[in-house]
């Protein structure tokens, strides 16, 4: 009896060692969160994206994870649609169309209780496939690049749990687009683009 | 020291083993009483895991073998009907690229291509000759385009008289 005592008491002992133990458990600061986002693309400088089309808009979503301290990871895919500007450069296509995946690191700064600012630091990737005016199949271009910017972010409740996001990207695209003239080589092949978005940012 | 002095190693090997019964009575608690706190802790283990995976999957490399035929030049033509046809680069019958030539007869064609030979080709109007500085271009048999060889991407046409 003495030694069944003993033995409940040291079960509850432990198991509350390793409830108090949990509680400082560095997943207990991993915060979630998803944001779906709609966002606006304009190349810059002179590249066949800058030329051919007039600015991407898109729509999607995001997901960041704190993962320690102010530091987290994150992710966003948008789908990216333009219009043609002038196509002559561009080849016998149609309006293209974008899937692009922003890969992140961020760091989270406090400004006051309810407004907080993100700097990222991150990859994408894009593939753009264009439709062949001939209805032959389509064409896909495109591989990746770094990207950087910030996010501002507002709390809109009294829970912290709904925050608006805006945020401004400089993503820089790469391809391997070949051409024997190392000018036309690199218009096809490198384009910066400057991304503005908006998204609704909800917190669990 | 003493009779109570232990070794370093035994304290080690002591401490290890009183571990080893807290983890154990960790897990079989966790399996009894299955809170909101560990369905939580298991999502967001669960959200980490899918982010990498997509991540993974995500990081493959193309257009190793993608190229931009560019073609240039200017066309000299005496009938103003030219102008109303598009002019175009063609692969295996397929367009690649499509543009109307400017009034002065200047061009730029461009457009994508993954390998072999093209042709610059005009529609109702046939070629008499043309010059460049590229080798291997030659006019079709029947007139109405020029045959660009394997490997080249980039063509200057200066000159570029009609029938």
């Amino acid at each position: 009896m003495k030694k069944l005592l003993l033995f409940s008491l040291a079960l509850i002992s432990a198991s509350a060692f390793s409830q108090r133990r949990k509680n400082q458990d560095w997943t207990e600061n991993v915060k979630f969160s998803i944001d779906p986002h709609v966002k606006v693309m304009k190349s810059l400088g002179n590249n066949f994206l800058n030329e051919a089309f007039d600015y991407f808009y898109g729509f999607g979503i995001g997901g960041n994870v704190n993962v320690y301290k102010n530091f987290g990871l994150g992710v966003e895919y948008t789908y990216f649609l333009a219009n043609i500007k002038n196509g002559d450069q561009f080849g016998y296509l149609g309006a293209p169309s974008m899937n692009n995946f922003d890969w992140y690191v961020f760091h989270q700064d406090k400004i006051t209780e309810d407004f907080f600012v993100e700097e990222i630091l991150g990859y994408s990737t894009y593939r753009m496939k264009s439709p062949f005016l001939d209805n032959s199949g389509n064409f896909h271009e495109g591989n990746g690049g770094l990207n950087f910017g910030a996010k501002a972010i507002y709390t809109i409740d009294d829970t912290g749990t709904q925050q608006i996001v805006l945020n401004a990207k400089l993503n820089f695209y790469n391809s391997k687009i070949g051409n024997q003239n190392p000018d036309i080589e690199k218009y096809y092949s490198k384009a910066t683009l400057l991304n503005i978005g908006i998204a609704y940012r909800i917190n669990f | 020291m003493g009779i109570n002095a232990k070794s370093d190693s035994e304290i080690f090997s002591e401490s290890l083993f009183v571990t080893k019964i807290l983890f154990f009575k960790k897990i079989s608690f966790n399996f009894t009483v299955l809170n909101y706190e560990h369905l939580k802790f298991g999502f967001k283990i669960l959200s980490l895991f899918c982010l990498l995976s997509i991540l993974f999957t995500q990081c493959k490399d193309d257009d190793a073998n993608i190229f931009r035929a560019y073609v240039e030049g200017k066309i000299t033509y005496s009938d103003a009907k030219f102008l109303e046809n598009p002019i175009h680069l063609v692969k295996e019958k397929k367009i690649i690229a499509e543009t109307f030539p400017k009034e002065s007869g200047s061009f730029v064609l461009a457009g994508p291509y993954d390998k072999g030979a093209y042709k610059f080709q005009l529609k109702n109007f046939k070629i008499k000759s043309f010059s460049t500085e590229t080798k291997g271009c030659k006019i079709s048999s029947d007139s109405l385009s020029i045959e660009i060889p394997d490997g080249v991407t980039y063509v200057i046409f200066n000159d570029i008289t009609l029938k």
